[in-house]
């Protein structure tokens, strides 16, 4: 857990340099952020190597790891774009949104339940298939953060109060061609996620629930609907990010039901006396 | 120091400015007021027919009308504010906003804070002291002019030249040209790419089309009623021309529209903007109207992709920063009110040498 906490002060350093440096009106220096962000994710991954050691498989037992997880692969893809879109300014928004994913973690214990790893052994397959779709949402998590990004710019340039705070704000067709960029990416893994998914399905039935299904199918289908509607124009600008933002919520909430212990499910003591 | 009714007492002639600016009329209420400010050649006629008012000059911009004046009689807004609010009436109704300021000084000191761009509705703007040179040669090629008026006009214009030069005024964004890319830079990612429409040869569009130019932007194209004008103009851009007609028709090539002309009604209605929109599969379209009456129908602001910004939006941004240059804006009044005093004692006494 040190590993986590470590990590979680870093994007909550991350966060306040953004802001300080907001406030004085001085340049955020991309260099600075990038590394701030580079070292908060190598505790985030010795984290979730020391927990995927203890459980041997992709640590997503209990919403804790899988919001850790989709921070970690989000902060991935960030370090990986950053570079290419010089996108600076969304640090702030993924620090912000660390801090307040990591805060709600700490707040709410249970979250973090102890659950028996035995009780569902996995193949390597569905490893891959669990460890790519979280994978997905971290790439989710960033077009949604985009999005927010679009409609806050769009909002102050609409209303005519372009006030100075959201002057920082990269350009609306910038935004736009990103967010694209990531839902693809996002579409992509999410996809190829469910096709290693459905081919462990094909030949072990009994082990996946209808309820899993039809919630993988929605998100699936919500997620290519929303692409399908964007690149052919169907959606876009606020559309297009409001829409972007409502499915990653419902995406989001739907894990909650998947997850061990937010099904319900038996927890057991190896886990526990790790994650105290 | 007498003030200034006592000195007015033994001036036989005095001093007088009305004026309706964007202080106190809204937009809708300045397009109404150009619109009948269009017609003032009949007004120039009243006003010479008027006894007792010796010089007179009018000032018509986007943002003000203003009309001054030296009279010999002290009855004289009387006189001269029905014909004013009757010439101005909207719909029958009489505006209000026609406010004369009688105080001597008082009328040099605004003239001065108006020539240095302080009442501008962008504070500390440029663009007014050369409006109101023109105003003033126009004013003298009428013969409307005196004395007393080339003298005050001849200090205003030194005073706006003065605080330019030694006071920090002009420091920020504060042309409509630097605002408008600046918010251009916030819909498109590289302005440098965009392609600029400019409709009407006007001079607050043309120098926002300078401000484009200046940034780099490689396409600019410019379509007015009078070709041969844009010609010239697109020779100093190094821009393209269009013919008026055909503008509306590859509306849809163009990302940032800048609209100036002196039309009397909206050139771009809510109906072409739908198409234009659809034409170009809804890619973000940036209106920028420096026109009054507005060229670009405002309803058009709700479809989405579509962000029409007028001169009272521009300016509103312009002086978002107005708070940190309120101390120099303080020192420039205090200022131009020692300089206005000045002149008017100037003009006081020579007015007396005169009589004498």
């Amino acid at each position: 857990m040190q590993f986590h906490y470590i990590s979680a002060v870093l994007f909550v350093f991350a966060l306040v340099m953004h802001l300080l440096l907001r406030r004085s009106g001085r340049p955020v220096l991309w260099l600075g952020s990038y590394i701030l962000f580079a070292i908060g994710f190598i505790f985030l991954t010795g984290y979730l190597y020391e927990r995927g050691s203890v459980v041997r498989a992709c640590p997503l037992g209990n919403t804790f790891e899988i919001v850790s997880f989709i921070s970690w692969s989000g902060v991935l893809i960030y370090l990986l774009i950053g570079p290419l879109f010089r996108m600076t300014h969304m640090g702030l928004f993924i620090a912000a949104l660390l801090t307040l994913c990591n805060g709600l973690l700490y707040a709410f214990p249970g979250l973090n339940a102890p659950y028996d790893h035995l009780l569902n052994p996995s193949t390597t397959w569905i490893e891959f298939h669990a460890s790519l779709a979280i994978f997905s949402y971290g790439a989710f998590a960033l077009q949604f953060l985009l999005a927010v990004m679009y409609l806050l710019q769009y909002q102050s340039l609409t209303a005519k109060k372009p006030h100075s705070f959201f002057e920082f704000l990269p350009p609306l067709l910038k935004l736009e061609r990103i967010s694209l960029v990531i839902l693809v990416v996002g579409f992509l893994l999410l996809y190829i996620s469910l096709f290693v998914g459905s081919f462990t399905w094909f030949t072990d039935q009994g082990d996946v629930s209808i309820k899993k299904w039809v919630i993988s199918i929605t998100v699936c289908l919500l997620y290519l609907g929303l692409l399908v509607a964007r690149l052919t124009h169907r959606l876009i600008a606020d559309k297009f990010a409001w829409l972007s933002i409502v499915i990653f919520l419902v995406a989001v909430i739907s894990l909650i039901p998947l997850s061990p212990t937010g099904a319900s499910e038996p927890a057991g003591t190896v886990a526990s006396q790790v994650s105290e | 120091m007498q003030d200034s009714k006592d000195n007015k007492l033994e001036l036989k002639e005095s001093l007088f400015v009305y004026s309706i600016n964007h202080h106190d009329a809204d937009l809708e209420m300045r397009e109404q007021l150009k619109l009948a400010a269009d017609t003032q050649d009949k007004l120039k006629s009243s006003l010479r027919e008027v006894s007792g008012l010796k010089e007179w000059t009018i000032i018509d911009t986007c943002n003000r009308w203003e009309l001054y004046g030296v009279v010999d009689q002290e009855d004289i807004d009387e006189r001269l504010k029905p014909m004013l609010t009757e010439h101005f009436s909207m719909n029958g109704n009489p505006i209000d906003e026609v406010m004369m300021t009688d105080n001597e000084s008082a009328m040099i000191r605004h003239l001065f804070e108006v020539c240095s761009g302080l009442d501008s509705q962008m504070v500390g703007e440029t663009e007014i002291l050369g409006q109101v040179k023109s105003a003033f040669e126009r004013a003298q090629e009428d013969k409307s002019t005196g004395a007393n008026l080339n003298r005050i006009f001849n200090k205003a214009f030194q005073t706006a030249k003065w605080v330019r030069t030694n006071t920090e005024i002009g420091k920020g964004q504060v042309s409509i040209g630097n605002v408008a890319a600046n918010l251009g830079s916030r819909i498109f990612e590289d302005l440098k790419e965009c392609r600029v429409l400019l409709i009407g040869s006007g001079e607050v569009g043309t120098n926002t089309a300078y401000s484009l130019h200046n940034r780099a932007v490689k396409s600019i194209t410019i379509t007015s009623r009078n070709f041969d004008k844009s010609r010239s103009l697109a020779k100093e851009l190094g821009a393209a021309v269009l013919e008026f007609d055909q503008f509306k028709d590859q509306l849809h090539d163009f990302d940032i529209v800048i609209a100036c002309t002196a039309a009397p009604g909206a050139i771009l209605d809510l109906k072409t903007i739908k198409k234009v929109m659809r034409q170009r599969s809804f890619k973000p379209m940036f209106f920028i109207d420096l026109a009054l009456p507005r060229d670009i129908d405002p309803k058009a602001h709700k479809l989405s992709q579509v962000f029409i910004y007028n001169l009272d939006d521009i300016s509103a941004i312009a002086n978002e920063n107005l708070e940190n240059r309120k101390s120099e804006i303080q020192r420039c009044r205090d200022i131009i009110a020692s300089k206005a005093w000045v002149t008017w004692l100037e003009v006081m006494r020579r007015s007396r040498l005169i009589k004498r």
